[in-house]
């Protein structure tokens, strides 16, 4: 072999134009993927997505774009930008050529996005649409949290149960059991009928806030009607000695009666923020230990 | 130099390079904002004018006391919006004279606001479930 040759200088320059710009592409490229992953588990998402969004940008494969496109999804739920982590789940189902486990991850992304922004409904379709495919039960597990966010508690229950049943093996089997029977302490959240406590501020002000454990504001609002309706008597009683029309004792009443009304509205509304409050404290502990284990 | 910069540092470019999302721009209460269609009324329109000047020239010349993330009488407005005049006044005698006192920061919970001050949320009382 003759090493001066040109044809052996021309296939020398070919085999290093190859070193130089092909490997370190590649290289580069999955390096820049192992980044972008430490940049998600370092919680560090805005970085993170900017990355996965590179990284989809430059690749010509497919499988590099919908893992970058189901990675940026995640990215947006985990910093609760639910609206763009839907767009970008729903971009991936778009692709072709993926595989169940994508779509059903995509489905779930898209399920707890709407979990997120509190619609239910849309949540529990998409959970449902994957419920038969999912082979980890996260989506039958996540539907039972939809029911207990319904106050379905039974349902709810019946649903975990499943989950333990169905996927022993699985990270959510131990938890599923424990929230199986958690979950049906539901029924015993306290709570407080809104128009009983409506009915009691009409009969005596304050009391349907004293009913609902609001004791200042029952006080106020039993101390400002009884101090207008007292006005409003001695209005009455003035008029009738010293005048010959009743202006003043309208004028009162139409107070007075603003005032009552007022203390009526806020003893429901009281009662009804009682029994949210109460379904809150009951639920946060729920979806604590729901989101413990990730998805 | 400045022609070169402004060429390459556009406003269609810089939109383009911001870091915000369409999601972060959309006020906390859009649902409110967006979705209530309010009714226009002489008596609706005259509250709303009486809150204005309220805001505008007399809330601004005082220190800031409302407790509430929703102050009283931007409550008062959306109230009067949402349920008309006297109802929303009901609602706001409620909040004004009843709700307001001492105990309120053991009833409803803690909710920072733009300032990065700590505010009581009583949202659900005037937005409801769904808020």
């Amino acid at each position: 072999m003759n090493l001066n040759s040109p044809y052996f200088n021309a296939v020398t320059k070919l085999i290093l134009i190859f070193i130089l710009v092909c490997i370190p592409v590649n290289i580069l490229a999955q390096s820049e993927m192992e980044y972008a992953n430490w940049l998600f588990s370092e919680q560090d998402y805005f970085r993170a997505i900017t990355e996965y969004k590179k990284l989809f940008y430059y690749s010509d494969s497919n499988d590099t774009e919908n893992e970058c496109l189901l990675k940026i999804s995640n990215a947006y739920l985990k910093s609760n930008k639910f609206k763009s982590s839907i767009r970008y789940s729903s971009l991936l189902l778009n692709q072709p050529n993926l595989s169940v486990q994508q779509i059903s991850t995509a489905n779930n992304f898209i399920g707890l996005s709407y979990y997120g922004l509190k619609v239910f409904s849309m949540a529990e379709d998409y959970f449902k649409k994957t419920e038969n495919s999912d082979t980890t039960g996260f989506s039958l597990f996540y539907l039972a949290l939809i029911d207990a966010e319904k106050s379905r508690y039974k349902e709810a229950s019946i649903k975990y149960f499943d989950v333990y049943q169905n996927y022993p093996k699985s990270k959510l089997a131990e938890l599923s059991k424990q929230l199986s029977s958690d979950v049906l302490e539901g029924y015993k959240v306290k709570s407080k009928n809104s128009y009983f406590a409506a009915l009691l501020s009409t009969i005596i002000p304050g009391s349907g806030q004293i009913y609902c454990n609001h004791y200042y504001d029952g006080l106020q609002a039993f101390l400002y009607v009884s101090a207008f309706a007292f006005a409003t008597y001695a209005s009455y009683k003035y008029d009738d000695k010293f005048n010959n029309n009743y202006v003043n004792t309208y004028v009162a009443i139409s107070i007075t009666s603003l005032f009552h009304i007022g203390n009526i509205i806020g003893a429901q509304r009281t009662a009804s923020y009682y029994n949210l409050k109460h379904k809150q404290y009951f639920l946060n502990n729920i979806r604590e230990k729901a989101f413990s284990i990730d998805y | 130099m400045l022609l070169l910069n402004s060429i390459t540092y556009s406003q269609d470019e810089y939109i383009e390079l911001s870091s915000w999302e369409p999601e972060d721009l959309t006020p906390i209460y859009s649902s409110f904002d967006s979705t209530e269609k309010f009714i226009v009324k002489p008596s609706i329109l005259c509250a709303n004018m009486l809150i204005g000047f309220y805001q505008n020239n007399i809330s601004t010349r005082s220190i800031s006391r409302c407790p509430f993330y929703i102050s009283c009488s931007h409550y008062a407005y959306m109230a009067t919006n949402k349920y008309g005049l006297l109802p929303g006044i009901c609602f706001f005698i409620d909040r004004n004279f009843y709700r307001e006192n001492i105990a309120s920061f053991y009833y409803y919970e803690l909710r920072e606001n733009n300032d990065g001050i700590l505010k009581l949320d009583d949202s659900f009382y005037i937005l409801g479930k769904d808020y």
